[in-house]
């Protein structure tokens, strides 16, 4: 029997990485820390009073394991739409979404929360630290649900602050922290169970040019040292040049795909 | 026109999204109304029943003449009648029998003169069915009755049957010659009657050549008094009054009882009032930027401030019509139970009906009106002093939390010390209704203190609540301090409930404890003789010479004594008179008396200066103390008493005067016996000795003889009736309160929808958040009881020392026992878990993906 708290996603994650490499020495949870982001044909279509809005429409994408992805578009063509699916937060109408061998969209609830647990963190616009908590608690909050022992989330939580430059505002309250502060305890959160998988909807949207410029200095290097996939939603051209690729959306689909580096 | 308009935009149409929120508003404030409605209805309808009995059966008489026990000599009606001004007078004889095999049943036997009463005649002339040859045995025979139609049907009976009746301890046999229509005398005592010639009465209830009362029609103007007095002069130590004035009579013995009833309801429609707070203020917070814009545009603060109050008058309207219907089908079910306590307590009284007065019913709506437009009233005004165009986000309404924590938690202080104050003076100034004030303040204290003792107790919970619930227990006591407008607030409701089940609970039960132990040191006979109507009229009547001679030639008896109940009237106020031997009551008995003088002392001081013992209720009734003296009408004339000592007693609150049984009967003329008490021999069992007597007596008396726990068994019994209404009041409370955590927990679930959509996009399971509304729904719970428990036992003292003071006079020793805290926390706690399910399930059910989308 085994411990892993979510055997099932590393056993597949273990099995995709043997396929793939032929390493079958690939037996450890913490082996596995980047994904691959497929999805097929992905349609989201929500009910309304005056008819069904269609806002996704067959999105087909495929996001290399690592990889920083920015995901531009005017309002309304999908962008958080896209980022809710991948987050495991709705549920796709139809087609297919496979992160890492994984398919969010067929899961049960029980396994679609252990998916946001362990595979996916996720970066507000609005930050949305719990005004309850001290800002350690608020980054220590998904290691908890988890179960981990409080001790452990509470130093891998200062870690964390000190790695975004926080470790001298660990007692402090959210609202007593600027708004560049909050998304860096924002990101901290989001990281603190290793997930494989960074989706960041709007994090500069709300923050000065300067505190902007910091949060994804932030983003680059987190996502390069813990060799995470990273989906970044952004308005913003400045913010999508740090990434690897830019999806443009419009009306619910792709409308193109630029690579860094490619030609064209 | 505008402010309609207005209405209609901002108000109505989101008045109609909330719903659930506006009903759970309009049924706390329904309950409380309907509780406020039916305990005056109830109790209404027990004095409405007297005063149409008094009135059905004194018909056109303008003055009654009451012999009270002792009865009044026939022979002098003739000089009676002598009495220039009167025009009739109409002997009666009147009793309450109770119907032999039909226990509970009790009927009003009124014996009158068939030939000349008018009463009789005009009921005979509504039998158009029966001739001369029915009337005639009517007046030719003992035993024949005429009884209503609704109550012979009730029972089966028809003409020519024999029924038996039991009185004064004698089982009669009755022949039913004619049912009369339930008109006219037969709609006294709620329709059960029968009436009998009165020489068959008189023989039948052992009264020849006396009658109970006399119906006089006497001339109104300058000769009424003179009757009067003539009256009162023919027939020494009767009432002689008008016929109305016997319920008045009633009505004010029974207004200190209705007074603290209604009182207490009046705390359920109090938890009702922060409902509507809470409806209101969260339509407040919810709709602030539409009140920044409309500012913007030129609405003005009154306006603004009329809109809100606006929706707490619907509220208010609402509930309270919805509360009059309630509370008259409420008052059907608590009328049993009142009429049963007035009877007990007060005055023979059969209520079978409900009278809607609509006094009450006006009371009723205003002050469903009332509390509600109270209880709008400040988030009305908070609604008004919105600046135009703050764009506050819902939900994150905080400003200046402190200042208001301090000046909040200052009012608390300042109405505690008002309530002490209030407490002390309403003592002194013997001011009952500054007694009801300071209890008011008690609980308007308590709902003050409500958020400072919220914020301390949440940061206390903190680390227990973390221990045992984990990361989901600390999050629960977090967001209660971050919601404290609405937590404090449904925090303060469950505290008024606590306080009251507490306060109710100390004081029934210190009250209860206290009689216990009084009535173990003054009830000592082993025995107790009465005749059996008394279990089911509660009327004292006489004991049969027959049974008091067994008991004097009975073996294993070492002593007996003997207890004559009369009434007389002091000041127009009735009091009790208990005739003892107190010579056999010292050897045998005790009483405790206020100063604690010794019971042997006190009446060898009594015996041998001819005075009498007072009962501390009468003492503060009467305001006499020991050494003063007591003016009585007897039956031979006027006679003056210095009070040899007070003692304390828990009969009736009406005031007790013990007399020693020689001198009774010779100043009342009256050798009669109520009850017999019984000191069994060392050597014999009570039981014993109880079955050779009913060996004895055999089947010819209708009578009962109670062993001495049975005695106090049935004295517990009667306590926990007239107390069992308050059992339903601190039902209704508690039900409101809950109603409110229902209502709070998930009006928070759906202002914290973004914070409850984070924490599933970073992992909560459903179940973690069903957990977190359960636990935060626990925690207000147990944060309602904590602040209850505290006030509780003040608001007991107040309801003990001044309340009760004031108007019952009785001494009750406060205690504390640690069961009402217990069961009050297990209740509230446990309906606060329960009531945290609904929303708990909401908080599951919420799509992390809409919450979180829901963030500009």
């Amino acid at each position: 029997m085994s411990t892993c708290p979510f055997a099932f996603y590393y056993r597949r994650q273990i099995a995709a990485a043997k396929a793939k490499t032929g390493n079958t020495a690939a037996r450890s949870c913490v082996e596995i820390t980047s994904a691959m982001i497929t999805t097929t044909n992905l349609c989201k279509r929500y009910d309304s009073e005056a008819g069904p809005v269609v806002a996704l429409d067959s999105v087909n994408l495929h996001i290399p394991r690592g990889q920083f992805t920015a995901v531009m578009g005017p309002s309304g063509c999908g962008k958080s739409t896209l980022l809710n699916l991948l987050a495991g937060l709705d549920r796709p109408s139809s087609g297919e979404i496979d992160v890492n061998a994984l398919r969010p969209g067929a899961m049960s609830e029980a396994r679609l929360t252990e998916y946001r647990r362990r595979v996916v963190g996720v970066v507000f616009q609005f930050y949305n630290l719990l005004p309850t908590l001290t800002v350690g608690e608020n980054i220590a909050l998904p290691a908890l649900l988890v179960g981990s022992p409080e001790r452990q989330a509470s130093a891998r939580a200062e870690s964390l602050a000190a790695r975004v430059g926080l470790a001298h505002r660990l007692s402090h309250r959210p609202h007593q922290l600027s708004g560049g502060e909050m998304q860096r305890a924002s990101i901290a959160r989001a990281l603190i169970n290793n997930p494989s998988v960074l989706l960041a909807d709007e994090p500069t949207g709300n923050l000065d040019s300067h505190a902007a410029a910091e949060v994804l200095s932030l983003l680059e290097e987190l996502s390069e040292e813990m060799e995470t996939t990273v989906v970044m939603v952004t308005h913003s051209r400045e913010a999508a040049a740090i990434a690897d690729a830019i999806v443009h959306m419009r009306d619910g689909r792709v409308e193109d795909v630029h690579v860094a580096g490619a030609a064209g | 026109m505008l402010l309609a308009r207005l209405a209609s935009w901002i108000s109505l149409r989101h008045f109609s999204g909330q719903f659930g929120r506006a009903a759970v508003s309009i049924l706390g404030v329904a309950l409380g109304v309907a509780v406020f409605v039916a305990i005056r209805l109830a109790s209404g309808s027990a004095v409405t029943s007297f005063r149409e009995s008094v009135s059905s059966l004194a018909g056109d008489a303008n003055l009654q003449v009451s012999g009270r026990s002792q009865g009044l000599d026939e022979r002098k009606i003739a000089r009676l009648l002598a009495v220039p001004g009167v025009r009739r007078a109409d002997p009666k004889i009147e009793a309450i029998a109770t119907v032999s095999g039909k226990p509970g049943e009790s009927v009003l036997v009124v014996g009158l003169d068939l030939f000349s009463d008018l009463r009789v005649q005009s009921a005979l002339r509504a039998a158009a069915r029966y001739g001369p040859a029915d009337v005639l045995p009517m007046v030719t025979r003992r035993d024949a009755i005429a009884v209503s139609e609704p109550f012979a049907k009730r029972n089966g009976w028809k003409t020519g049957q024999t029924v038996w009746l039991s009185d004064a301890g004698r089982k009669l046999p009755f022949v039913i010659q004619m049912l009369l229509p339930e008109q006219g005398l037969l709609r006294a005592y709620g329709g059960d009657v029968a009436v009998m010639d009165i020489a068959a009465a008189q023989e039948s209830f052992g009264q020849i050549g006396r009658v109970t009362g006399i119906d006089v029609v006497a001339d109104e103007g300058r000769t009424f008094n003179r009757v009067r007095l003539e009256a009162s002069r023919l027939f020494p130590g009767a009432e002689v009054a008008r016929p109305a004035s016997r319920g008045d009579q009633v009505e004010s013995m029974i207004a200190s009882f209705r007074l603290n009833l209604v009182a207490l309801a009046l705390v359920a429609l109090f938890v009702g009032a922060f409902l509507i707070f809470n409806s209101v203020s969260l339509s407040v917070i919810q709709r602030r930027q539409e009140i920044g814009m409309a500012r913007c545009i030129g609405v003005s603060r009154t306006q603004i401030a009329l809109l809100f109050l606006g929706e707490a008058l619907v509220c208010g309207v609402v509930g309270a019509f919805v509360g009059l219907g309630l509370g008259v089908g409420l008052s059907r079910l608590a009328l049993g139970s009142v009429s049963a306590t007035v009877s007990t307590m007060y005055a023979a009284v059969k209520t079978t009906q409900v009278f809607v007065d609509t006094p009450t019913l006006v009371w009723g709506l205003a002050l469903g009106v009332v509390a509600a437009l109270v209880s709008g009233l400040v988030p009305a005004l908070e609604a008004a002093s919105t600046r135009p165009g703050l764009a506050a986000r819902e939900g994150s309404l905080i400003q200046g939390r402190r200042a208001r924590l301090l000046w909040v938690s200052s009012g608390a202080v300042v109405s505690g010390l008002l309530a002490w104050r209030l407490a002390l003076w309403s003592l002194e100034a013997r001011d009952g209704l500054a007694g009801f004030a300071s209890a008011g303040l008690v609980l308007v204290a308590s709902s003050l203190a409500a958020p400072i003792v919220t914020v301390g107790l949440a940061w206390l919970a903190r680390w227990p609540a973390r221990k045992a619930g984990g990361i989901e227990g600390a999050l629960a006591a977090g967001w209660i301090v971050q919601s404290l407008e609405r937590t404090a607030v449904v925090i303060a409701a469950l505290a008024a409930a606590v306080t009251m089940l507490i306060a109710l609970n100390m004081m029934v039960g210190s009250f209860r404890r206290t009689v216990v132990v009084w009535m173990d040191q003054t009830i000592r006979a082993d025995l107790f003789i009465e005749p059996a109507s008394r279990l089911v009229t509660h009327v004292y009547s006489e004991l049969p010479a027959g049974v008091v001679n067994t008991i004097r030639t009975m073996p294993g008896v070492r002593s007996w004594d003997t207890l004559r109940v009369n009434s007389v009237v002091i000041d127009g106020k009735q009091a009790d008179l208990y005739a003892f031997d107190l010579r056999k009551m010292a050897d045998n008995s005790r009483l405790l008396f206020l100063d604690g003088a010794n019971t042997h002392q006190r009446v060898r001081e009594a015996l041998s200066r001819d005075e009498v013992l007072v009962s501390e209720t009468f003492s503060n009734r009467f305001g006499k103390k020991r050494g003063d003296l007591l003016e009585l009408a007897t039956p031979t004339g006027m006679h003056r008493f210095r009070i040899a000592g007070v003692f304390y007693d828990y009969t009736t609150e009406a005031g007790l005067i013990v007399i020693h049984r020689p001198l009774y009967s010779r100043l009342w003329k009256d050798e009669r016996v109520d009850t017999a008490a019984v000191y069994v021999k060392p050597g014999f069992t009570a039981e014993s000795v109880r079955t050779e007597l009913l060996r004895r007596i055999g089947g010819r008396y209708d009578i009962v003889v109670l062993p001495n726990r049975a005695l106090k068994a049935r004295a517990l019994t009667i306590f926990d009736r007239t107390f069992a209404i308050t059992n339903a009041l601190k039902v209704v409370a508690v039900v409101i309160a809950v109603m409110g955590v229902i209502t709070t927990m998930s009006t928070l679930i759906l202002q914290r929808r973004r914070e409850l959509g984070v924490m599933r996009a970073v992992g909560a399971s459903r179940g973690q958040l069903a957990r977190m509304a359960v636990m935060e729904s626990g925690l207000i719970g147990i944060f309602g009881t904590v602040l209850g428990m505290a006030c509780g036992p003040v608001l007991a003292m107040v309801l003990i020392q001044v309340i009760n003071k004031l108007f019952f006079g009785w001494t009750i020793i406060p205690l504390l026992e640690a069961k009402w805290f217990f069961e009050a926390a297990v209740w509230v706690v446990a309906a606060s878990l329960l009531a945290g399910l609904l929303p708990a399930r909401f908080a599951s059910r919420m799509q992390a993906a809409e919450a979180v989308r829901d963030e500009s």
